[in-house]
């Protein structure tokens, strides 16, 4: 039976070695000392066709405040009371992933965990809140989030109803 | 309508000749016959300016003669089989260049261009090499008797001991990893998701050593380290509900390891590996140097005064791929059988391993995932020691019935070390025995009913430990019949009354039955179905385990119920092609679960572990697996997927501690007396797991999906030194994945190991 030889069968290999071996040391990762991340999806209810006006958007994060109800979004993050994702999430999406790192030494929970949208010029003012983790019956009830050191949570949905908004804190 | 592989047999397993050697003997008959009719063909008319070949053929590995190989000039009718001492010939063959094409079940095809001239060639050797890709012929799992694997009515997947020593497979749960359909969560086997993390307590899958139980007695464990591996000849995994023949414990599925009889000839097997684990990333590094991994195996067989025995030793040493991990193995096997009359056999079994490790329980966290708490004492060490011992006298009552009866016991015992006065919940100890007996019939009553019938008793008993002196007793009457109506067509029903009494309990009754279908719609493609049920009693230390360990707390629980299960499967295969092998193997599943026990935290702030009932669970899925050459034969692959829903039917969320989805691959290049094999295999991440865990231990929750490379060269030297030697450069998880398979436990990462093995 004819086989391929030994020569010929070395580039191929060499390559898949090549290729796969950029694929090395994935899988979990050691968190930075102390770090906390929390991590989920924002889902809009409705589609791309609820939202508003593109004028009346700003910029659209998720933020994380430890205390509830909070001062100001800008206010508690600037206090460190609050932490938000590092840009403005995309929009007119049906989703949309988020990530907020929150440095280490954290709070021991974050109170209130909710979307924030600017819907105006001034920075410090136009927020309004968009969604919150919070049971959907009991939207000024929010829920609490317990936090360890190094922990990662990941999986938390968000769902924005532009048609049905929660509670205003700010 | 004729099937290949059909096998009529009421042998439960190896009864004074294995099935396999009398096929080979038929097919030796055949081969004298065969060759006799050849030598008769060749026409006179070739006489004259003909020519003839003659030579050997040989196992590629150790030289061996190989008898009832098949033998064809390609494109002519010329043929021969080989005989007893690998010898054949060809004669009256035309001169001139042709190809002699060379083949048997279980090793690759081998052509030989050959250049032929007038008179006789001789000396001509054939060294054929054992094939990677192959399918037991026969299982002996699925219904206690010796059956073809194309006649059962369930799933079954096997990995046989070529397999097992090119992946340099020490321990059982490593083995399984690469089975479709299973994965392993560190104590726990998982078939179709039959198991979640209990802590290793409770297999739901049964686990027989050469068909005896093998479950500790006290919390009903796999001990992985206490199987003979290197002298494996096959494992096999039924999957689904298996309590209709084997009682409790099948819930999920069946693992039956079968060892290598000994050889008649004498025979002196020897492997050695040594290598490494390379060192994890920069955060996780806890030592400076690669932590060794190694260990040596012997056997020696031969035939002795009329008894069958084979010896077998060997130690193991793994420093661990993460701090407080060391362990060193030490284990014997004996295997013994003799003709006590024409009628009568007995054989044996004995099995001694002992293992010392360090006691890792959980990490400190992920920043620290290869460092224990530090609360953790680097003195401990766990010290456990374990014996199986088997006898099975084996009784031909004419040609059609047989009788067996097996008798054995398994010895456990564990303790930690040193011995801790201050408190018993930090001292873990325990001494168990597991006793089976078993009386079972198999007779075939005539060309169309195969019954097989047993009664069976086991005795689960605690000495001393921490679980105090508790016994359970279980008895069992099982009956099965195998009907053939016509010959494409073989049905299959049952049934099991299993009682158990536990102490301070009152008796309960299980009645398990089975019923299955095969239907062979051609040669080479068969429909199966099966329905079975399953239960398992709860362990001695399910219901009275009441301890303290890595800051979760145990609490006991005697009213515990058994689990239920039903499983109910339809498949099918198919040989797509006969040149290039292709097989095609698919089944959708459907398993419901009552009353599964699984540790839960009652007190949803507190790290209380309390084994409970929780009511119902469904796991439908499917899975496919597809296996062959590639054109050229340079590649041969095999592929498995697994799709499950495990649901909790009460929450309706997906059972905690399960995968969706499992995968694994399978490339083997050969070429020359060289062969590179990889493997992959990838586990979805458990989307639920007991959140309140974060509270004992840190970073509890991390988990991710599971992909891991293995990929080893493997040098056949016979050919090259001509001594029977294999090496083995074998490096698993070679892109040093990081993951985790039960909660806060890394993995192994990459490690890189040279193994030799010969066989003398």
């Amino acid at each position: 039976m004819k086989r391929l030889s030994t020569f010929s069968l070395f580039w191929p290999l060499f390559g898949l070695f090549a290729v796969l071996l950029g694929g090395c040391d994935k899988g979990l990762e050691p968190p930075l000392e102390g770090d906390v991340i929390l991590r989920g999806r924002v889902d809009f209810a409705g589609g791309v066709d609820s939202w508003p006006e593109r004028d009346s958007i700003y910029d659209l994060r998720v933020a994380a405040f430890q205390e509830y109800p909070p001062e100001s979004l800008v206010g508690d993050i600037v206090e460190q009371r609050a932490w938000f994702t590092d840009d403005s999430l995309a929009t007119f999406q049906e989703s949309v992933d988020w990530e907020i790192t929150i440095p280490s030494p954290g709070p021991a929970r974050i109170a209130y965990l909710v979307v924030a949208m600017q819907n105006g010029p001034n920075i410090f003012e136009d927020w309004i809140a968009v969604g919150v983790h919070a049971p959907a019956d009991q939207r000024d009830q929010p829920t609490v989030i317990q936090l360890q050191p190094g922990a990662i949570i990941e999986d938390i949905v968000l769902t924005v109803d532009f048609d049905d908004l929660p509670p205003q804190p700010f | 309508m004729t099937f290949k592989h059909k096998t009529v047999s009421a042998y439960p397993t190896q009864v004074f000749a294995s099935p396999l050697s009398l096929v080979m003997r038929s097919g030796l008959r055949l081969a004298f016959q065969s060759l006799l009719v050849c030598l008769c063909l060749m026409s006179p008319a070739f006489a004259q300016g003909t020519a003839s070949l003659a030579g050997e053929v040989r196992d590629g590995y150790d030289g061996r003669a190989l008898a009832g190989v098949t033998l064809r000039v390609v494109g002519t009718q010329f043929g021969a089989i080989s005989r007893a001492d690998g010898s054949w010939e060809l004669n009256n063959l035309p001169v001139g260049n042709l190809t002699l094409r060379a083949s048997l079940v279980g090793y690759e095809p081998l052509e030989r261009e050959l250049e032929v001239t007038s008179g006789q060639n001789k000396g001509i050797i054939l060294s054929l090499r054992q094939s990677s890709v192959q399918t037991s012929e026969v299982v002996v799992s699925a219904g206690k008797r010796v059956q073809a694997v194309q006649d059962v009515p369930v799933s079954i997947s096997t990995v046989d001991q070529l397999e097992l020593q090119q992946r340099n497979i020490t321990r059982l749960d490593d083995a399984l990893r690469y089975i479709p359909g299973v994965y392993v969560s560190k104590d726990q086997i998982n078939v179709r998701g039959s198991s979640g993390f209990s802590l290793g307590l409770g297999s739901r899958v049964l686990i027989l050593l050469d068909d005896f139980p093998l479950l500790s007695g006290d919390n009903g464990e796999v001990k992985f380290d206490a199987l003979p591996i290197f002298n494996v000849k096959r494992i096999e995994v039924v999957k689904g509900a298996g309590s209709a023949l084997y009682g409790t414990g099948a819930l999920g599925g069946v693992v039956n390891i079968l060892t290598a009889d000994p050889s008649e000839t004498p025979e002196l097997r020897v492997r050695a590996f040594a290598g490494g684990y390379t060192l994890p990333r920069e955060e996780w590094q806890y030592r400076e140097t690669a932590p060794f991994l190694g260990g040596v195996d012997a056997s020696y067989s031969r035939r002795l005064a009329g008894v069958d025995l084979l010896a077998a030793g060997g130690y193991k040493r793994n420093e661990g791929h993460h701090d407080y991990l060391r362990t060193s193995n030490w284990n014997g096997f004996v295997k013994f059988g003799a003709d006590l009359t024409d009628y009568t056999r007995v054989k044996g079994i004995v099995n001694v391993a002992r293992q010392e490790r360090e006691n890792f329980v959980f990490w400190k966290s992920l920043r620290a995932a290869t460092s224990p708490p530090d609360d953790a004492n680097p003195d401990e060490r766990i010290v456990s020691d374990k014996l199986s011992a088997a006898l099975s006298f084996e009784h031909r009552l004419g040609d059609k019935t047989f009788l067996i009866l097996r008798s054995g016991v398994f010895r456990t015992a564990f303790a930690t070390e040193p011995r801790l006065e201050s408190s018993a919940n930090d001292q873990l100890s325990s001494t168990s025995y597991a006793i089976s007996n078993e009386l079972q019939l198999n007779t075939i009553l005539n060309e169309e009913l195969i019954l097989t019938a047993g009664l069976s008793s086991a005795l689960n008993s605690i000495t001393e430990g921490f679980l105090g002196d508790q016994n359970q007793r279980l008895g069992a009457a099982y009956l099965q019949a195998e009907y053939t109506p016509m010959p494409a067509l073989i049905l299959t029903g049952g049934g099991r009354f299993d009682i158990e009494s536990t102490t301070g309990r009152d008796s309960e009754l299980q009645f398990s039955p089975k019923l299955g279908a095969t239907y062979h719609l051609s040669e080479d493609t068969r429909l199966r179905s099966s329905f079975g049920v399953g239960f398992r009693s709860p362990t001695l230390g399910e219901r009275y385990s009441s301890l303290q360990f890595g800051g979760l707390t145990v609490a006991a629980n005697p009213d515990l119920d058994p689990e239920k299960s039903w499983s109910l499967e339809l498949g099918g295969a198919t040989r797509l092609t006969d040149e290039l092998d292709w097989e095609l193997d698919l089944a959708v599943f459907y398993n419901q679960f009552r009353d599964l026990i699984e540790p839960q935290f009652p007190d949803a702030n507190e790290p209380n572990i309390r084994f409970i009932n929780i009511t119902r669970a469904r796991i439908a899925g499917a899975e496919l697996g597809v296996k062959g050459w590639l054109p050229g034969r340079f590649a041969a692959l095999e592929l498995a997927l697994t799709a499950m829903d495990p649901t909790d039917l009460d929450t309706d969320e997906i059972l905690k501690y399960r995968s969706k989805w499992l995968a694994q691959g399978r490339v083997i290049i050969p070429f020359g007396w060289l062969e590179f094999q990889t493997d992959y295999r990838y586990q979805s991440r458990f989307d639920n797991i007991d959140e309140e865990i974060i509270f004992a231990v840190r970073n509890a929750d991390a988990r991710t999906d599971i992909h891991v490379f293995d990929m080893r060269l493997i040098a056949n030297l016979y050919n090259v030194t001509n001594m029977p030697l294999r090496l083995t450069l074998n490096a698993k998880n070679v892109f040093n994945y990081y993951y985790t398979e039960i909660i806060a436990n890394l993995a192994p990462m990459r490690s890189v190991t040279l193994q030799a093995e010969v066989k003398l």
